[in-house]
């Protein structure tokens, strides 16, 4: 008799497993992880999960993951329309050893909001973010560390715009590369962002695309990348020119303060540019235009004679 | 039977055991430490630690001490890369009676980075941060009050770079922050969004004195350094020690009892976009020490605005 019985029972565990996945198919626009979660059922506020990629599995676009408490939630690919929010609720970490922490490859017209989450790789992990495809990127408070790539790559394929802002991209390769691929049209502000101790601070590199890359740097602090530059831009000549804007940024201490290469256009406003080999440099046709407002002293070579002066209004 | 059978179930109990406890004493990328924890095992998510020394000792090079939630976590002796990071769980203090709360004695290529952190000094306690060697340190979103000697001393004798950012450093007894490189170090550094209000003698110091290095170079921007016993922002070396250089901008240095903003021997002081208000001596400098003025600065309410002091430097 007891052999008989386990039939029914390991069939009725099996139609209860079944059940039990048929409603977690009912995605909700707003899930939850926690450090205490599990990866099952619907990511409730009262039951959440503990990861983001399973989380987002359970989210539905345009939605929100939202995190409940401190926790280590594990790499994702975001493919759609997807929030992540911590907004201060203790740390919310990416803690990978290898690979890319956060890849984003959604729709040319999806938008894509990461806040409050503390990045770092270990061991040679790769990259922190990646934003390989979408309309629009926005990234707050975030802290990427520690990678052998870079702590945000913004490499779209899909014409789009972003926003980086209140953000700490250091001791990467590069702290944020701008590199957008095919035709894809690039718009973008940084502010207060701070990329200190990479190779390179920030590099925004046009020559993948033959579409308008423009990049704002605001309020920012692009200091310490001492074998590399502060921000360094390059394109080619059959590409449209890459435009990269400054104000009121700190670039100290790096091998290039500002380098402009082929088929590029700074413009520099109320700037700080001290103590790198050389402060603000050329190559290959590059233009750094100045305000007229930037104190550009005390590097090896200050190389201020590059500058063309333009009018503030 | 049942009892042959228990044998070989003891022994893989054991066995795990054994296996757990070697696993155990695997140092780990990230850990945790809370007010509930315990100083045991590895400090994981859901088993954390009680204090950051201890936590350490479990956390891999390279690796990250997280924050669960708020307490006072003792004060401890860095001696490789880590990350201590509080992101907002609430008030993650270190109290330290006597020594510093955070001594940074890391290897020259070692990186350290602070954030989130209320550290204060009870009594004695030396400083909030001090770097003997390393090669980077970033501290940022900190409070460091109340030690005897300085908020941040970085004196490291490795030549480094450092980062300072959304950081009070005030009401300490002698300096808020202070960049003093020893032997041959090479020191880079930038200071931005720092209020060093209210010390004792100095806002922020920097200074070649004890230094041969190739350059000290500083630059502090979007700062505040009021209301302390002597200096606001101070700059000095001496001639055959490290030519010491730092840049000022959009800084705020007033009410100090002495200077606003002062250089000494063999050092030079850049300042742009910067206001000198209500201070005994706005600007001064002392042994051959060099202040470059962008023109640009807002320098009045001074006892003395020490005007003739400035050299005038041009913006590009």
């Amino acid at each position: 008799m007891t052999k008989v019985t386990p039939l029914p029972i390991i069939a009725g565990a099996l139609f209860a497993c079944g059940l039990s996945a048929t409603p977690a198919a009912a995605l909700s626009g707003r899930t939850w992880v926690s450090g205490h979660g599990t990866d099952s059922g619907a990511c409730t506020l009262a039951a959440p999960c503990k990861t983001f990629a399973f989380a987002l599995t359970q989210t539905a676009p345009p939605g929100e993951i939202d995190v409940l408490d401190p926790g280590a939630f594990g790499k994702v690919t975001i493919p759609s329309s997807i929030s992540i929010i911590n907004d201060g609720v203790g740390v919310a970490a990416i803690g990978i050893g290898s690979g890319d922490a956060i890849t984003i490859t959604a729709g040319a017209t999806d938008s894509i909001h990461l806040r409050g989450l503390i990045i770092e790789g270990v061991t040679g992990a790769t990259n922190g973010i990646v934003f390989k495809s979408g309309g629009n990127l926005a990234i707050e408070n975030c802290v990427l560390r520690n990678f052998v790539g870079s702590g945000i790559s913004i490499s779209p394929s899909t014409s789009s715009s972003f926003s980086v802002s209140n953000t700490i991209a250091s001791n990467n390769n590069v702290g944020i590369i701008v590199q957008p691929t095919g035709s894809a049209a690039l718009t973008g502000v940084f502010s207060n962002t701070t990329a200190t101790t990479n190779l390179n601070g920030i590099v925004v590199n046009g020559a993948g695309t033959t579409g308008t890359l423009n990049v704002s740097i605001a309020d920012s602090n692009l200091s310490n990348n001492s074998s590399g530059s502060g921000v360094l831009a390059n394109s080619v000549a059959a590409n449209p020119p890459v435009n990269v804007m400054l104000r009121n940024v700190v670039a100290s201490n790096n091998g290039g303060g500002l380098v402009a290469q082929s088929n590029t256009i700074f413009r520099v406003a109320h700037s700080v540019i001290t103590g790198n080999t050389t402060g603000v440099s050329l190559a290959g046709g590059g233009i750094i235009n100045s305000y007229g407002d930037n104190d550009i002293d005390g590097n090896t070579s200050d190389n201020t004679g590059v500058l063309t002066v333009i009018l503030q209004h | 039977m049942t009892k042959i059978a228990s044998l070989p179930n003891i022994l893989a109990v054991l066995l795990a055991f054994g296996l757990s406890a070697v696993a155990a004493q695997a140092q780990v990328n990230e850990t945790w430490v809370s007010g509930h924890g315990t100083d045991s095992g590895t400090c994981t998510r859901d088993l954390p630690c009680r204090t950051f020394a201890f936590a350490l000792t479990q956390t891999a090079a390279g690796g990250e001490i997280d924050v669960l939630d708020p307490a006072e976590y003792g004060t401890l002796t860095i001696t490789q890369s880590v990350s201590i990071i509080n992101d907002s769980t609430g008030i993650a203090a270190i109290d330290s009676p006597v020594e510093n709360a955070i001594a940074i004695s890391a290897g020259p290529s070692d990186s350290v980075y602070l954030r989130g952190l209320t550290l204060r000094g009870i009594g004695a306690g030396s400083s909030g941060v001090r770097l003997f060697t390393g090669g980077n340190v970033a501290i940022e979103n900190c409070v460091i009050r109340d030690f005897a000697n300085a908020g941040i001393n970085l004196s490291p004798t490795t030549s480094s770079s450092f980062s300072i950012s959304n950081v009070i450093a005030s009401n300490n007894g002698h300096i808020g922050v202070r960049v003093h490189p020893r032997g041959t170090a090479v020191v880079t550094g930038v200071i931005n969004k720092v209020t060093a209000n209210n010390n004792g003698v100095f806002g922020i110091t920097v200074d070649g004195v004890e230094s041969t290095g190739a350059s000290l170079n500083v630059t502090v921007a979007g700062s505040e350094s009021s209301n302390n016993g002597k200096f606001g922002v101070i700059v000095f070396s001496q001639p055959g020690q490290t030519a010491t250089a730092v840049t000022v901008r959009n800084t705020i240095a007033s009410d100090d009892v002495s200077f606003g903003l002062s250089a000494g021997p063999n050092a030079i002081l850049r300042v742009a976009h910067t206001k000198v208000s209500g201070n005994v001596n706005g600007v001064g400098t002392f042994g051959g020490g060099s202040i470059f003025s962008y023109g640009d600065n807002d320098i009045n309410g001074n006892m003395d605005d020490g005007l003739a002091s400035l050299t005038p430097i041009a913006m590009h």
